[in-house]
């Protein structure tokens, strides 16, 4: 039995490592490319066939790679949304002690207000309908089931997300058109517009990492 | 266009690679889409020398047939199309 050589050594070992590189569902391709390496006789041709199966490896690896698979990401989205779910809370909760006359709450939460007096805001409250303040927050609930979804990987995040996203615009399109929208400055109102838009975007890649697999795995 | 060429025949990668001067690198993942979209075939066959392990062979589905053979008809009209419309005929 004859030793194999150095390039055939090394063809055997890059394909092993293009095996482990194909994503699971492809596990059939895997296997596929590796034994016709070893139906090539010539030295050479085997590696130079193992360097293109790794290349088909890498990029098939990169078709799936998803930026929600990376926990870091996750745990930035997570942390957007509980920022979304929070501010629903605040307003909801600053709303409704206005109106249950629980003024305690209302000064401690208007104290985190831009100018810190809730009193500026009393046009806006008794504009708002206690059913605005539920609404709120429900879609703070909504964010927040989005949110323990999301940590789960499981993909009812995103209509629970977007269910949160359009019922809080919704709330705030209605806020525009009170004229106690007054209460806020139009810098204010312009930060809000872009804190839905950038959590619109953020909702597109929770989207796209929800979405089914392209790929099926083949039964050779 | 390789798998027209003996649509019945089942073929390997490394054959087809050849015939088609694709490297494996581009052919596999290509061959991973066709059969994604069901247009190709896919099998183990029996190794033709005793001590080989078994290879993965493939040929055209009937659609993949069907669209391969669309395609070819296509791009052999594309010229004549180029030049009647360099000719000012459409």
């Amino acid at each position: 039995m004859t030793m194999p050589t150095v390039r055939r050594r090394l063809a055997d070992f890059v394909a092993r490592h293009s095996v482990r590189v194909l994503p699971r569902s492809r596990a059939a391709w895997a296997q596929a490319m590796s034994e016709e390496i070893r139906n090539i006789s010539d030295d050479h041709e085997a590696l130079r066939w193992s360097l293109g199966c790794l290349q088909a490896g890498y990029s098939e690896r990169m078709q799936i790679i998803r930026l929600l698979d990376f926990w870091i990401v996750r745990c930035g989205l997570a942390f957007w949304i509980a920022l979304q779910a929070l501010s629903g809370i605040f307003d909801g909760i600053f709303v409704l002690s206005y109106k249950f006359h629980a003024l305690g709450i209302t000064q401690f939460l208007g104290l985190r207000t831009e100018g810190d007096d809730y009193r500026r805001f009393i046009p806006l409250m008794n504009g708002t309908p206690v059913w605005g303040s539920i609404a709120s927050l429900l879609a703070s609930a909504l964010y927040l089931a989005a949110l323990v979804q999301v940590l789960r990987r499981r993909r009812s995040a995103t209509g629970l997300f977007f269910a949160g996203l359009v019922l809080s615009v919704g709330l705030w399109v209605k806020t525009l058109a009170t004229p106690a929208v007054e209460a806020f400055s139009p810098a204010h109102l312009k930060r809000d517009a872009l804190l839905y838009v950038i959590t619109a975007l953020l909702g597109l890649l929770l989207w796209e990492g929800g979405k089914a697999p392209r790929q099926r795995t083949p039964q050779p | 266009m390789a798998l027209l060429a003996r649509p019945r025949a089942w073929r390997h990668g490394y054959e087809i690679s050849k015939e088609t001067g694709l490297k494996s690198g581009t052919l596999y993942p290509l061959l991973m889409r066709l059969s994604d979209q069901r247009l190709l075939d896919s099998k183990w066959r029996e190794p033709e020398r005793p001590g080989r392990p078994p290879r993965h062979v493939y040929r055209l589905t009937a659609g993949g047939l069907a669209a391969a053979r669309r395609l070819a008809e296509e791009s052999a009209a594309a010229p004549v199309l180029r030049k009647e419309l360099k000719a000012g005929a459409l």
